[in-house]
């Protein structure tokens, strides 16, 4: 199969053909190496003929049975594959269980040693062995959880026997050991400590005092909301948050991403206690009132400054729940540089462009050492100033603690867009590998979460787990006793809604996703309408200026979409040409339909990818496979629908670059003979018009 | 003869496609292939009337998303389907409520809500009431249906082409677009 060749000179990879195997699907890329004379400024030199580059094949593994991928893990030259092996360690349990793993691992192994006989292969061999063995040991070492199989550790017994009998002069074995040990120690230990917590545990609550929100210091809120955030998103586990596993899949979905859960738990106490504390004021004055909410956006400039974006959001969301949002008068009360603060706090996270601002920050601040604030107003443009002074010359250096939501969107897209399997049955590597691009943020984000030096304050837990929480209709009964609604009200507010950000929420973005799957909250057990209790889609009555911005900014801005089907593409909408709104510069979404007597009543067209690098043989097979026709693409003639007749496209033509695009991109196939007798007929008719090339 | 256009609506693979093909074709798609936007043409009688329907199959797929806005305002009945073995895409569908009214700058737009796969049963993480109450909420039609084995299948197409009926009683009868111009 030659299609999709190239003749580009591109430097760099290129991606050259497809190439199948039993039991898995490689992609082959062309990568061009380059060599540097170093004596080229030498006179005379320059006709010595010398390589000046040579053309490579790699391959990568696009889909393949476990049997394959284990095999991947050693490059042709028998060495170890790291990044393979990290894209697999990462994603693996999505498609098989540790035990799979480490029995495929066992087997090849054991294979591979009754080969070593051969002397032909026995360098090679020898070097494949050695990468088995660094395989399990990696694995044992970055991954131990995936062998923490109480009570039984079958993983771990088996390695131990394993290495016994096959690999007697390393220390596997004894490591195998020395982890079950460990295991069962801890195991036992926490055993204990349940126990425990049901024999004495429950008296601080009752016995300490409780201090009051206002006797905490803004900056100490933030800290400890901090502390909390990264303790918790350090200990997420970065294959927790695949889409298979946290969302939609795995039902039981709740046990296997525990620390997603986790995570998501807290950041719905913050908003909940946001509420809670502003709602519970009937008695106070407005100003009051005002005054707990101009804490509130105190503390979140606080959490910016420590780039905690976790708990930020989770204020901001609070903030902007209708029970709150909807407080015109109170709203009305804060100082105008609060107002503005806020404003400037909730654009981080507007969902225009899918988070872009708040994806940019959170890259560029991960590793940074202090937080870049920026801001259009004056005073806090000064502060802003003082705080980045302050921060120098006492050389403090923060930690980041990112919105996991924004992952979580990212792995559950990607898991909805790429199927698990094949259509030839085997495991699609590929998806994971796209699935990795992501955890590694996630993880580089996750060792910038340590640099935190924040000591816990009990006190402050006593107090956060003292609030009395509020329900969705517990929240909006005290918010409508607080500032009773009115027709006037309604209409201020929705003029006021423009001055305050909101969020938008998005089809397929977190926002409701997020925050509506957990049901349990503190130790205040509360079920939530998921359909009524969206933190994030409140202020949704700003239908207008939400609808101005167009959805094709957030499709540009997620650029690890790529369609399975076709090659990585950035898609943008054309807004003179309605009827067509995918074309870019390299592909073109186009309408083809099948010229077939039996079902031309019925159907219509259908919608392929076209990239700038289809042949018409590649398209016609693209359609066929959309329309599950059998047959060979020599058998069929593709031609555009043109407002005056039709466009015969070239047997080998680049299909992008002979269509015509001035016209609709419609377009037919038909059989060789539907198409010869039909032109037969047209041609004594009208003249046709042929492209030539 | 009336034409009726509708859009088919949902996160990836719900099953919008198989549901399509089966009331416009009558056979079952097996096979997973993401849809961009494909169209059919149908035609059917209900309550003793003959329509045309131009049913839109859309892509669920995020990337492709771009072209909701367009399809929304050009459709007049929708169809919101999830999948009860999935709630995330249960949960998709507000969104995609806000983004159909938000277009057709109306609250009453025809459409009815699908939850499919109902053969799964074994497999259901979206409970029959929960689906009947975002219908309650959404103030739209409500039914559980199966691609695979035919259950409420030519309902839902049905009984959508009677809601855009009764939003707009039919004004001109007969050969409404080419003497257009001619009546006042
Ligand atoms: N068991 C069962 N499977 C179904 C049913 N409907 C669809 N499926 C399967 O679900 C998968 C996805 O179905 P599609 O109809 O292609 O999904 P889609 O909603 O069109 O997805 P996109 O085009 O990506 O938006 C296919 O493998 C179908 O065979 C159903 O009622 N029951
Ligand atoms: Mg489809």
């Amino acid at each position: 199969m030659d299609l999709g060749r190239q003749e580009s000179q591109d430097e760099g990879n290129r991606f050259w053909r497809e190439e199948r195997e039993e039991g898995a699907v490689y992609m082959v890329y062309l990568k061009r190496v380059t060599y540097r004379s170093h004596d080229r400024l030498e006179e005379g030199e320059k006709f010595m003929s010398h390589l000046m580059w040579e053309t490579l094949k790699v391959r990568v593994i696009k889909a393949g049975t476990l049997e394959r991928l284990v095999e991947c893990m050693e490059t042709c030259q028998g060495d170890l594959d790291s990044s393979h092996l990290n894209v697999f360690l990462s994603t693996y349990r999505t498609f098989a269980t540790p035990e799979q793993v480490l029995k495929t691992l066992i087997n090849r192994f054991i294979m591979l040693k009754s080969c070593a006989k051969d002397d032909d292969r026995k360098e090679m061999v020898e070097e494949q062995l050695k990468t088995i063995r660094s395989v399990i040991s990696i694995w044992l070492d970055t991954h131990p959880d995936d062998f923490r199989e109480h009570p039984d550790y079958p993983c771990l017994l088996d390695l131990e026997d394993f290495a016994k009998e096959h690999i007697t002069d390393s220390d596997l074995g004894v490591r195998a050991r020395h982890r079950l040990e460990k295991f069962q120690k801890e195991a036992k230990t926490l055993e204990e400590s349940i126990e425990e917590m049901h024999l004495g545990g429950r008296h601080g609550l009752n016995g300490d005092k409780i201090i009051l929100f206002n006797q905490i210091s803004n900056r100490s809120v933030a800290e400890q909301l901090t502390f909390k955030d990264a303790e918790l998103f350090r200990k997420v586990v970065p294959h927790h948050c695949l889409g298979a596993v946290w969302s939609r899949r795995r039902k039981k979905g709740g046990k296997n991403a525990s620390s997603v859960v986790a995570t998501i738990q807290q950041f719905n106490n913050v908003s909940l206690r946001v509420i809670a504390t502003v709602l519970n004021t009937r008695g106070m004055k407005t100003s009051q009132r005002a005054k707990i909410l101009q804490r509130w956006i105190e503390i979140a400039q606080e959490l910016r400054d420590l780039k905690n974006f976790s708990s930020l959001r989770a204020i901001i969301s609070g903030l902007q729940t209708h029970p709150v949002y909807r407080l015109r008068k109170t709203w009305a009360a804060l100082p105008k540089n609060i107002m503005v603060l806020f404003t400037e706090l909730s654009e981080i996270f507007s969902n225009e462009n899918n988070q872009i601002t708040s994806r940019e920050l959170l890259m560029k601040e991960a590793t940074a050492k202090f937080p870049d604030i920026e801001s259009q107003n004056k005073t806090l443009q000064r502060r802003n100033l003082l705080k980045r002074q302050s921060w120098i010359e006492n050389g403090i250096v923060q930690g980041t603690v990112p919105y996991l939501g924004t992952f979580l969107t990212d792995l559950t897209m990607i898991d909805t867009a790429f199927p698990d399997i094949t259509d030839d049955n085997l495991i699609n590597f590929e998806k994971h590998r796209k699935e990795f691009e992501v955890i590694a943020q996630l993880k580089l984000l996750q060792s910038a979460a340590q640099i935190y030096q924040i000591v816990k304050d009990e006190n402050f837990w006593t107090w956060f787990y003292s609030v009395n929480v509020y329900t969705d209709t517990e929240s909006h009964d005290l918010s409508c006793t607080i500032e009773p609604p009115s027709d006037s009200n309604a209409k201020i507010k929705k003029k006021s809604a423009r001055s305050l950000p909101v969020f938008r929420s998005r089809a397929g973005s977190v926002p409701n996703r997020y925050p509506v799957f957990s049901t349990c909250l503190g130790h205040r057990p509360v079920k939530f309408d998921s359909a009524k209790f969206a933190l994030f889609s409140c202020g949704l009555e700003n239908r207008k200026s939400m609808s101005s911005i167009p959805d094709t900014l957030s499709t540009l801005a997620a650029p690890i979409m790529t369609h399975h089907s076709s090659t990585s593409s950035v898609v943008s909408s054309d807004s003179d040409n309605p009827s067509s709104p995918f074309r870019s510069s390299d592909t073109y979404v186009i309408r083809v339909s099948v010229n077939s007597t039996s079902d031309s009543d019925t159907h219509v067209y259908k919608s392929i990818m076209l990239t700038n690098t289809d042949h018409t043989h590649t398209v016609i097979s693209k359609v066929l496979e959309k329309y599950c026709m059998e047959g060979k693409p020599e058998d069929y003639r593709l031609l555009q629908i043109l407002e005056d007749g039709e466009l015969l496209i070239p047997e080998r033509a680049n299909v992008f670059y002979a269509l015509n695009n001035s016209s609709e991109l419609n377009f037919v196939i038909k059989s060789r003979e539907d198409y010869e007798t039909s032109t037969l007929k047209r041609q004594k008719k009208r003249r046709f018009k042929k492209l030539s090339l | 003869m009336r034409e009726y256009k509708i859009v088919v609506l949902g996160s990836g693979g719900v099953g919008k496609s198989a549901l399509t093909v089966q009331f416009v074709q009558g056979i079952f798609v097996e096979k997973y292939d993401p849809t961009i936007e494909d169209s059919y043409r149908k035609q059917v009688e209900v309550n003793g009337c003959q329509c045309m329907l131009e049913i839109l199959d859309t892509a669920g797929t995020e990337q492709f998303t771009a072209m909701r806005d367009l399809y929304m305002k050009n459709g007049q009945g929708f169809l919101l389907v999830y999948s009860i073995t999935a709630q995330s895409t249960f949960n998709d569908l507000q969104d995609l409520r806000e983004q159909i009214l938000r277009v057709k700058d109306t609250e009453d737009v025809p459409m009815i809500l699908v939850g499919n796969k109902c053969d799964l049963e074994d497999e259901r993480v979206v409970g029959k009431d929960q689906g009947a109450n975002l219908a309650r909420n959404f103030n739209c039609g409500f039914l559980e249906t199966s691609a695979k084995a035919k259950v409420n299948v030519g309902e839902i197409f049905c009984d959508l082409v009677r809601l855009i009926n009764q939003k707009n009683p039919e004004k001109v009868p007969k050969r409404k677009k080419k003497s257009n111009c001619a009546l006042l």
